[in-house]
């Protein structure tokens, strides 16, 4: 059965758009300014992938302690390199 | 009853060897969990080969890799490279079983820093058990999956034991129930630790961690505190509460594994006896049940 997203991507397009996410979370935490400008461009990701709602919610606590631990101990995803 | 073997997993530092040397002296060690990819491409010190090939032989070495970063949705060579290290690591050491980090590595530094959780899709499910099988195609032992301490949320939270048993299945593979990863959970989200030890599939569970940690404030001063699985302090009196109940519920629990970071045991003489003193309450827990 094919697999789809909220978006109606199919699978081989999913493990793509979730490559992606991956990627361009790692580039979100070491491109932090703000909180707010990280928990709106995390649930601007979210959205854009079309990952559900939930997964766009995220506790600012972690997100900001993801953001401390990626800068300072962090290497880059491969994409990003 | 079948016999639990309660050891320590092996660090690369001086400060940790003579820690843990008076415990190797006195056996009282069980059993050695080794992350063998911390090891590659450097040499390893004498005390250390020597003890690997000790319990080897003795079919009481078990592995633990840190950076396969079994959820990760990019396709590179990296996994590939770190399959074909196993590869020469399994035919060097015999290891009873072999496990790995649920999330993916966004950091260089694994004690440090941390996995990342991943959402629970279709997706990742078919991501995390391909890469499970190729593991276990290489390890041709049994392979499993450990907990994860850190959540962007309280979902992430709450998914994870599911999310675990379904990447599990194809391979049959097991859980590392790390406790430690429990309680950091439970104090940064406010859920009593057995409410989220319920949520696991504890019939998969064969090696439980136990560890200590520490805080984070908030990077920006907000005072907000963050508990970590840092794996540089003493075992909270909170984890070594939940080892008698956890012990009870898992059937198929083998080993507890004592964790605790190289280069962390040398800031005070007590820190090394506290160590030890750790591991010897762990013992009488596992053995005796208080």
């Amino acid at each position: 059965m094919t697999q789809r997203n909220s978006c109606g991507a199919e699978s081989s397009e999913m493990q793509e758009i979730m490559a992606t996410y991956q990627a361009e979370l790692l580039e979100l935490l070491y491109g932090w300014e703000s909180t707010e400008d990280v928990c709106r461009g995390y649930e601007e990701l979210t959205q854009r992938l079309g990952l559900s709602d939930d997964v766009g919610k995220v506790d600012p606590r972690m997100l900001d302690l993801a953001v401390h631990l990626t800068k300072k101990w962090g290497v880059k995803s491969q994409r990003s390199k | 009853m079948k016999q639990i073997d309660v050891g320590l997993s092996l660090m690369l530092e001086d400060d940790f060897h003579q820690a843990a040397q008076p415990l190797f002296e006195s056996q009282q060690v069980d059993i050695v969990e080794w992350s063998f990819d911390m090891g590659w491409g450097r040499p390893l010190p004498a005390w250390l080969q020597k003890t690997l090939m000790d319990f080897s032989g003795r079919s009481k070495l078990i592995g633990h890799g840190v950076s396969y970063s079994t959820l990760d949705a990019s396709q590179t060579s990296r996994q590939a490279a770190w399959l074909s290290q196993l590869q020469i690591e399994v035919a060097h050491r015999r290891y009873q079983h072999i496990s790995e980090h649920f999330g993916f590595m966004g950091g260089g530094n694994f004690h440090l820093a941390s996995p990342l959780p991943v959402p629970r899709t279709p997706t990742t499910v078919a991501i995390g058990q391909q890469r499970l099988r190729e593991l276990a195609l290489v390890a041709q032992v049994p392979v499993g999956l450990e907990n994860l301490a850190f959540a962007f949320n309280l979902r992430d939270v709450q998914s994870q034991g599911p999310f675990l048993d379904e990447l599990l299945e194809p391979v049959n593979g097991f859980l590392v129930l790390d406790l430690h990863n429990l309680y950091c959970q439970s104090c940064n989200f406010g859920i009593p630790v057995d409410d989220l030890i319920a949520a696991y599939p504890l019939e998969r569970v064969i090696e439980l961690h136990v560890s200590g940690g520490g805080w984070s404030e908030h990077p920006q001063g907000s005072g907000a505190m963050v508990r970590r699985d840092t794996h540089d302090a003493a075992v909270p009196e909170e984890v070594f509460a939940a080892i008698p109940g956890t012990i009870a519920k898992c059937k198929n629990l083998r080993a507890v594994i004592l964790e605790r970071l190289g280069g962390t045991l040398h800031s005070s003489p007590e820190d090394a006896a506290k160590f030890r003193e750790d591991f010897l309450s762990l013992k009488r827990l596992v053995v005796t049940g208080n």
